[in-house]
């Protein structure tokens, strides 16, 4: 049974639970391009990027009757297209857990950061560093929910975030200064 | 001890207090509002990220696999409504079949067995008590009409018979049939050359071709179902004035024989 604050969202899930077509459809519509665009970020080409989608959606469609409505139907699409994604890039990830430095949390993100910049330099990042980057902070997730994820520890996020950024920074610096 | 701890508390109270310098403060703000400006900027590229839009053989690879599934539903669907109508048909069929086996329980019901009663019946035989020479000539002509009449009505009652039997036969199968047209024959043929051997002067009104087939429906037993045919051969039919002699020898079937399926 699902529980939808979304009354919109709740038909669309019992079309779909129907195998009606257009219904399963629109709500690939409504979610694709989010999808789609946190495939490529995570893993940073758009072949692979469109085979997480199909293999998210088709997962989506299978196990739609298992979603009980706890978190946004949104929220629960995204998790099945971040572990289709993760599947894809787990051979190349080995996380290692890394202790923090004294002066972890000190950034200096430029004022002239533009977005395209900032593309470049996260598809410039290892493997690791981007998931979780991406997932930390584009996609919002907190560490506990990314530890989940993708079955790491929570301090072992954190210090991937933190390596992550000064990744970043180092190859913002390098982009911005020649 | 006491005193010790007297002394140090009155010595700490008589320690200097030290006022914290602004710039402190300042540095520390200002390192802050470093960082949020910072995170700022970052959010603000983050927010400012692309969007891509997928090519459109993503969703036709969805919609091919999710067929595939609905086809599976479809197909899973149609063989429980083919099985369905097929238990349906069946029932309906054996529901028939049984109505039918009735039907024909209920005609070979109607169709009498050869009791004495009956075999003087198809004879037309008159009571065993009357006696014949000792009848009027007026009162035998009546009598003659109205046997003549009887005689007629009964004959369609024994066509009908005939008719349900014919039926009948045709349920049984052709190597049954074969041989009991072979019986039939090899009967017929005896019984007219020994008819016209024994009585010359009876008149002869019916040809001796009728073979009467009664078919009886034992009841099953327990174990195996059997079928009983028995056949019973008459001898001819004579609507002339039956005398002693030829009600004797009537009542009884010239060949009776029965054949177990």
């Amino acid at each position: 049974m699902v529980y939808l604050n979304n009354p919109d969202e709740l038909l669309l899930v019992e079309a779909c639970l129907r195998s009606d077509r257009k219904a399963q459809k629109a709500l690939y519509e409504k979610y694709k391009d989010a999808m789609y665009t946190l495939a490529y970020r995570v893993l940073g080409n758009f072949d692979d990027a469109c085979d997480a989608l199909q293999e998210g959606f088709i997962q989506v469609f299978r196990s739609l009757e298992n979603f009980e409505g706890r978190s946004s139907l949104g929220a629960w699409i995204r998790t099945i297209v971040v572990r289709a994604a993760y599947k894809k890039l787990k051979p190349e990830i080995a996380f290692e857990e890394i202790e923090l430095s004294e002066n972890s949390g000190l950034y200096c993100w430029d004022d002239n950061l533009t977005s395209e910049e900032l593309e470049r330099a996260i598809l410039n990042l290892s493997p690791g560093y981007r998931l979780v980057f991406t997932l930390v902070e584009v996609e919002g997730y907190k560490h506990n929910e990314v530890a989940e994820m993708l079955g790491i520890s929570p301090g072992t996020s954190k210090s991937q975030l933190f390596y992550a950024k000064k990744k970043l920074q180092e190859e913002l610096a390098y982009m911005i200064e020649p | 001890m006491e005193n010790e701890k007297n002394n140090i508390s009155k010595l700490k109270n008589r320690l200097p207090q030290h006022i914290a310098p602004e710039s402190v403060w300042e540095s520390v703000e200002e390192q802050f509002q470093l960082e949020e400006q910072s995170t700022g900027n970052l959010k603000q590229a983050i927010a400012g990220l692309p969007v891509y839009l997928p090519p459109e053989k993503a969703w036709e690879a969805i919609d091919l696999s999710l067929n595939k599934k609905r086809g599976l539903v479809f197909s899973a669907h149609l063989i429980i409504r083919i099985a369905a109508v097929l238990i349906l048909a069946l029932a309906i069929g054996f529901l028939i079949r049984d109505k039918i086996a009735d039907e024909k329980s209920n005609k070979l019901a109607l169709v009498e067995k050869p009791t004495q009663f009956n075999l003087n019946d198809r004879l037309e035989m008159p009571p065993s008590n009357v006696d014949i020479k000792s009848e009027k000539p007026e009162a035998s002509k009546n009598q003659a009409v109205t046997k003549n009449k009887q005689i007629s009505q009964k004959k369609e009652m024994l066509n009908e018979r005939d008719a349900i039997e014919k039926i009948e036969l045709v349920t049984i199968s052709s190597i049954n049939i074969n041989k009991l047209e072979d019986y039939k024959k090899k009967d017929q043929t005896q019984l007219s050359e020994n008819l016209l051997k024994s009585e010359p002067k009876v008149e002869r009104k019916t040809k001796i071709n009728r073979v009467k087939l009664i078919v009886h429906n034992d009841p099953p037993p327990p174990v195996v179902d059997k079928r009983r045919f028995t056949f019973a051969l008459f001898r001819p039919v004579s609507y002339s004035q039956p005398t002693k002699d030829t009600l004797n020898r009537n009542t009884k079937p010239l060949f009776a024989a029965s054949i177990n399926l």
